[in-house]
């Protein structure tokens, strides 16, 4: 068998039975519904004081009717958050690898924010396609940039996330690979290699967990714009 | 079986009672079936025994094949237990202290409502203090008011003997002024009557006399003189 660096990215699926439902499905099982109690235990407190955080940080920022999005990008960066650290483990399955989960959660809510703003404040959104200050000339070629840069957006949503985690992974397995075929013949630069496995391991670590928080935030300010 | 858990070898010096009466015992089997028949370690090996027979046994089989995500598990591993165990207490510490805070708004809450209430008690032990002493604070304002009244009717004697004295002071002045009145009249009177009874014969006699008896007198005084 050959070995191929992207075979990791192929939906894995057992007995015909597609395994990323169950990949999709493991995040829920690790955040502990709080209980009926007025003091909890340490993960509970921290969890419930982590989203609180998180939600007063980017929801600070928004008008009223922003703020009924907030359990949906919440929750959206909880699932991509522990989506992106799960598939860190060794033999796992990172869902947001694929380029098609990322579409679906970028596309459908861009989308939602670009038809709340052309509903509710139509002046307004299209007013955005023009910055203030340009000179009288440049105007028809900014529109047709600023509808372009527009309509980029989900595209560049889906791909950013998409490709963050798929270079990250592949530069590990590369990494690793190369320790491991450097061990048996040159141990020292095996060492040295194995050194740059670690600063890349705690690099994409921070990687995921910024990436799926960018991907949030950019969706709550293409919210901001529009509501 | 804990007080038999013995795993030194000198224990087995002494030998199994069962042994030592035997005369044909070798010293080296005795020990050994001394040995494996006590205890062993006092730690509990048995899970450590299957994880190591499980690796071992997944190794050389090749069910478990080292390869480059082995050496990437090796540096997951390391920054996963790294951060547990340096981050770990102060996470712990971190949630213990919001639980604290919690705790604490709730026993302030409880603390001022304890204080307040305490506060009333005292406020109460001082009225049912004050209300003892009442009968002092009545017994002042009782002689208060006698000495009022005392003073006040003093005033009011000193007044009526001030305005009896004067309306007798005023009779004693009217009659006293009745009597010289009468006296004078009476005197004006007689001397009138008097002198328009002196007729002028009369007159002239008391003259004449008066002028002997001056020239007497002259004389002795004359004498009295000389002498």
């Amino acid at each position: 068998m050959m070995l191929n660096f992207f075979d990791q990215f192929m939906s894995p699926v057992l007995l015909g039975i597609p395994l990323i439902a169950l990949a999709l499905l493991l995040p829920w099982i690790l955040f502990p519904n709080p209980a009926a109690r007025w003091i909890n235990n340490r993960l509970i407190t921290l969890q419930g004081w982590s989203i609180s955080q998180a939600t007063h940080q980017l929801f600070t920022p928004l008008n009223q009717g922003g703020h009924k999005w907030a359990t949906l990008l919440i929750s959206l960066m909880i699932f991509l958050i522990s989506l992106n650290l799960l598939g860190l483990l060794p033999y796992t399955f990172t869902p947001t690898t694929q380029l098609s989960l990322n579409m679906a959660f970028a596309v459908p809510l861009w989308l939602a924010t670009v038809i709340v703003g052309l509903r509710n404040q139509p002046t307004i959104a299209l007013g955005h396609l023009l910055p203030e200050g340009t000179p009288l000339p440049l105007i028809p070629v900014l529109i047709i940039i600023e509808t372009i840069s527009l309509f980029i957006r989900p595209l560049a949503l889906g791909v950013r996330l998409t490709a963050n985690l798929t270079a990250g992974h592949l530069l590990i397995q590369l990494i690793a690979t190369a320790v491991f075929v450097l061990l048996p013949l040159m141990p020292t630069v095996a060492i040295l290699t194995a050194s740059v496995l670690f600063l890349l391991t705690l690099l994409e670590v921070a990687v995921a967990m910024i990436q799926a928080y960018v991907f949030i935030l950019l969706l709550s300010l293409y919210l901001q714009e529009n509501v | 079986m804990a007080s038999s858990q013995r795993s030194s070898f000198n224990s087995c010096t002494r030998r199994l009672e069962s042994q030592q009466n035997q005369t044909h015992t070798s010293a080296v089997t005795s020990t050994l079936v001394c040995q494996l028949s006590r205890a062993r370690a006092p730690t509990n090996s048995r899970p450590y025994m299957l994880g190591a027979g499980l690796l071992t046994y997944f190794l050389s089989k090749e069910i478990y094949i080292i390869n480059h995500e082995t050496i990437s598990a090796a540096c997951m591993a390391t920054v996963i237990i790294y951060s547990v165990k340096r981050f770990g207490p102060d996470v712990a510490a971190f949630a213990d202290k919001l639980n604290e805070e919690k705790l604490q708004k709730a026993e302030e809450v409880k603390a001022l409502a304890v204080a307040s209430l305490a506060q009333a008690i005292e406020d109460e032990k001082k009225e049912q203090w004050r209300v003892e002493g009442r009968h002092l604070l009545f017994d002042a304002k009782r002689n208060n008011v006698a000495m009022l009244l005392e003073t006040n009717w003093r005033e009011r004697v000193h007044t009526v003997h001030n305005e009896v004295k004067k309306r007798l002071d005023y009779q004693i002045a009217l009659q006293s002024l009745h009597r010289r009145m009468e006296q004078e009249h009476m005197v004006s009177w007689v001397e009138k009557n008097v002198v328009s009874s002196i007729t002028p014969q009369q007159e002239k006699t008391s003259i004449a006399k008066c002028i002997t008896d001056l020239k007497s007198l002259a004389k002795i005084q004359q004498a009295k003189a000389t002498v």
